[in-house]
This record gives structure tokens, sequence and C-alpha cells, in this order.
């Protein structure tokens, strides 16, 4: 699959894997932009050669917080104004103050920082979609590293087993018989739990809320003895029959989840009915989100109604 | 409000994210909730739910016309503008009212990153803010100098200081109501005060024993500034922790 290279399971312009599974996302919004949304990042000017011990208290200190949202940027950009230096990106302005930093360098590093050494720079916030824009981009504010359209990097990246996919969509389907409201969740992940609707009991008691409860709950047990398990829903993918109401949709962001599967949406829903709360920028948690696009035949609801 | 934030003091106390409120109905406190998501290894059990199932739980009468009812009548008194989720919830159970003491820059749901109280989706409701802000903000940045132990990575703290400045609320993003004769939204606008002054012993008894070191960790106000003169208490999570073992 994607470890192999083959990419013919992918519709990469609809964003869709294998024919079933539809990208929920938020459209290329950088794809017509010519400028950019910026964010301020601390830039550290130094010797070529401190190069290495910099990057090792990067590594250790600044990376763990927020490298990722660094990861399209060049870390490095060369500056040859008589003597060659290296100005190099450390780390969000808004993660660390100037003091902050200086300290850690300090006592991690065994470095002083001169005060001109340190200022901030004002970077693009997401990648192009682009190579040409890529370059433009590079040339006015800060070398990109180009790998290919974002969006098609990740479609390659996904690691999903479709046919793992189709029986936990099996399994769940087979929860819908007998109850009054078709919602069903199943939640994959160091627990396996199905949870269904029980607002007539509590009108919050939506399937995704008591399924995030009953994880909780078996997580809570296993505590007692172990001192270490899993953090909330990290590494969690969940199955859920309609697309989850805004409260649940960020319920689940709340829970760092990893991956959301649903079947249907609904016009209340919180993903791509309203908001996009899987991949919304400002919020600090993000995850994948799909539809399954296979014909589950799930019955009609009323519109207002909140899954 | 005075009667939230001793709350979520107790809250902060308790090892968990100062946030708290409580229930009200014709000017009696129905239910009180702080959050709880530390101790419940539940990241969504937040200080509302807490407050709305304890209301819940004294409900016989479960149709849903009858909880709507029921909430029309309530107002939240939260310290922290509810998020996304909370606010959702808020607007299913068809709350009353809303009033919260400072927003919420990561996760508002009352406007400061999404209006859901006003969105299309169902009833509206209003939400209004900005009473005793500062000493909400001043809770929570007593919780989040520590650092938090149950987060995967606990971040290393940029800032160990309660002496940041106090950014001005952006008031055009929420629903504004003139409070205080028209003078202005802020507990106390351009005044000065003690928090005894507003909150009183007495009020806080609802929430249990009163704990007069609650005042020792809020700065006084004055001219309508926060006065950094006094000497504030801090709370030790670490030290607390091995007390307790």
């Amino acid at each position: 699959m994607s470890k192999s290279g083959d990419t013919s399971h992918i519709d990469f312009e609809n964003g869709v894997l294998y024919g079933k599974l539809k990208q929920i996302r938020q459209q290329d919004k950088q794809i017509s932009k010519t400028k950019p949304d910026l964010m301020s990042v601390w830039c550290y000017r130094i010797k070529p050669q401190d190069s290495k011990k910099v990057l090792a208290v990067v590594n250790s200190h600044f990376s763990p917080i927020d490298g990722e949202q660094l990861l399209h940027v060049k870390r490095f950009q060369k500056i040859t104004d008589g003597e060659v230096k290296l100005d190099m990106l450390l780390c969000l302005y808004k993660s660390f103050g100037r003091d902050d930093i200086v300290s850690i360098f300090h006592e991690h590093g065994s470095m002083t920082i001169e005060d001109g050494d340190l200022r901030v720079v004002d970077v693009p916030s997401d990648s192009p979609s682009t190579r040409e824009v890529a370059l433009a981009w590079g040339a006015e504010f800060w070398p990109i590293a180009w790998k290919g359209n974002p969006n098609h990097q990740f479609l390659k990246k996904v690691d999903i087993d479709i046919e793992e996919v189709q029986q936990n969509i099996n399994q769940l389907l087979a929860n819908l018989e007998g109850k009054a409201l078709p919602f069903v969740t199943l939640f994959d992940g160091s627990h396996r739990v199905i949870s269904h609707d029980c607002r007539t009991d509590h009108p919050l008691h939506h399937s995704v809320m008591r399924g995030i409860q009953m994880v909780a709950d078996q997580e809570k047990e296993i505590r007692t003895t172990a001192t270490d398990g899993n953090y909330l829903l990290n590494k969690y993918t969940i199955y859920t029959t309609y697309e989850p109401c805004v409260m649940c949709c960020m319920a689940l962001v709340h829970s760092r989840i990893d991956r959301v599967i649903y079947l249907q949406p609904l016009p209340t829903g919180g993903f791509e009915s309203n908001y996009q709360l899987g991949a919304r920028d400002g919020l600090n948690w993000k995850f994948e989100v799909w539809r399954w696009l296979s014909d589950p035949q799930l019955p009609p609801l009323d519109n207002k109604l909140n899954a | 409000m005075g009667i939230a934030l001793y709350v979520a003091y107790q809250a902060l106390m308790a090892n968990e994210t100062p946030v708290a409120c409580i229930l009200v109905k014709d000017d009696k406190v129905i239910s009180i909730g702080s959050n709880l998501t530390n101790d419940s290894l539940n990241g969504t059990r937040h200080a509302e739910f807490i407050a709305i199932d304890s209301v819940l739980d004294g409900l016989k009468d479960r149709k849903p016309e009858t909880i709507r009812e029921e909430f029309q009548k309530l107002t939240l008194y939260v310290t922290v503008e509810p998020c996304i989720m909370c606010a959702s919830a808020l607007k299913q159970l068809g709350i009353g009212k809303v009033i919260f003491g400072c927003g919420n820059d990561r996760f508002g749901g009352n406007g400061t990153v999404l209006n859901v109280h006003r969105d299309n989706i169902g009833e509206t409701y209003k939400s209004y803010g900005g009473i005793l802000r500062c000493e909400s903000i001043q809770l929570l940045r007593n919780f989040y100098i520590q650092e938090n132990d149950s987060a995967p990575i606990p971040q290393v703290k940029k800032n160990k200081d309660l002496l940041k400045p106090y950014p001005p609320m952006e008031w055009d993003l929420y629903d504004k109501v003139d409070l205080f004769d028209g003078k202005g939204r802020e507990v106390a606008p351009g005044g000065s005060y003690k928090l005894i002054d507003l909150v009183q012993p007495e009020d806080l008894k609802v929430a249990g024993d009163v704990d007069m070191e609650f005042y020792d960790y809020f700065y006084d106000i004055k001219d309508g500034e926060v006065d950094f003169n006094k000497a504030v208490k801090i709370v030790d999570g670490k030290r607390r922790r091995v007390n307790e073992e």
C-alpha cells in the first residue's frame, strides 16, 4: 500500500481512497492565494560551526513542542553578508519568550546569545500547493521545504487497511438493529467499545459522548494496577453512522482522537456540514476525517436531529 | 460569579483546571460544577457537564419538552467562556442565558473562536462575558504555571510569572448588554476593589465550608487595572501531590 509506493488506490483530485473513503477537509485555502498567512517564529543567527550544537538544543527543547508546525519551511537560511552566517528557526514566537530561549541555550548549550542575534521573523504558516508559489514565497518570506502538493503527500502517507475498515463498518451496522435512533459508534483503539445513543435517559448522551465515557471507564480500571495507559483517545479510530453534532465533534477534539469515519452527513454535523472541526485552524488538535462512500442504506432522518 | 470563582478555586486545590460554574434558577443556586478532566481521564468532563448532569439527576420527568422547559429557566454562570462543545450542549438543552468571566482564546464557543450560541443550528441563546474576568484569569494562570503531568509530553512552561499584563477584553466578539448603570460591562469599570468587597464569605457557603485563603490568591483592582503590589499565593501542585502520598 502506501509503503510500497503504489498510489493506484488514491484519487488525488477528489481526495478519495479505494473509491470508498472520502477525505473531509477544508478546501485548499492557499491555492488561489498569492499572499500566505504568516506566523511569527524566533530566529537565531549563528556561526556555521555552531549549527550542530544549536540543533541539538532545538531538537531536545523546542521541536517536541512545535516542530510539526515548522516542517514545511527550511530550518536554515544562509546569510552571506561578509562573514557567512546561518539564520536558524527555533520555535514559534508564542511558545517561548526571549528570556526563556536565552536561558535554555545558556543552561543546555552553554551558549550566550547576543541581543542582536535573536529576532522574530514572519514565515508562511502553511505549505503552498504548487512549486511556483513555493519559490515565490521563499524569495519573499522564508525558504519553503517543497515536497510536492501537501495534500497529495498526506494522501500517500495515510496508512489505512481498507479491509479492516470494511469489517468494522459491518460490525457497526450489525449493531443498528432494534434501536430507536440509528446512532451507533465503534471505538477502535487500546479499548474496543460500541456505544449507542441514550438521549431518552439524558439529552446529551449521544453515542459519541457515551463512548468517550465508556473508554475512560475502562482506562480507569486499568490504571488501578498500571501507572501508565493511553492518553484519552490518542491512536483511536472511531466509526460512526452519522456525522456527529458540533458538541460531539468538539468532544473528539478535546479527546485527541486520530481518525473519524462516518457514513452519512447531517445538516447539524460539525465536520463537513459546519465548522470542519477536525481540521480547523486555531484549535489545538487536528485529525483525519473520512466519509464512507459505499452504500450503507441508513434510514433518512429529521434534518434538525443532532447525531 | 463569586460562587463560581470559589468553586474554581476548589478545583485548583484538587489539581484540576480551575474552571467552574453554577446553574441558577430564580436567584437560587441549583447545581455546581467544576472541571474534572484529569481525575476522570475524560477530556469532556468540563464544569458545565458536571452541573448539567446534577440538574438532570434531579428531574424525574425526562421528556425532552420538560427538560427544555426547565433549562429555559436557568442562567449559567461560568468563570470561562464555554468551549465549542459546551456551547453546543447548552444550546441543545435550551439554556436560558449564559454569563461568563473571561473569554476562552483557544476553544471559545460563545464568540471568541465560534458563535455556536447564535448559529443557525437550533435555537439561539444570549451569552454575556466579562464578569470577574481578571479573577478568572488569575486562577487559570495559577494553574498553568504548574506542569500538567497528565499530558503525554508535559510542556516546558515559558513564563513562570503571574505578572503578565491583562489584555483588554475584545467586547465586539460577544453579545452585548449594558451592566452597571450603562457605564461598562466589566465589574467595577474604572474603579477599585478587593475581591472580598464583591464576594463575601457568607455568599460562598452554598459551595461548602469557606476557606479564607481563597482571597489570598487574587490581586486587588486599582483604578480599573490589576494592582500587582500585593503578594498573592501560588499553588504548588507538585508539593501538594507529594504531601498527599
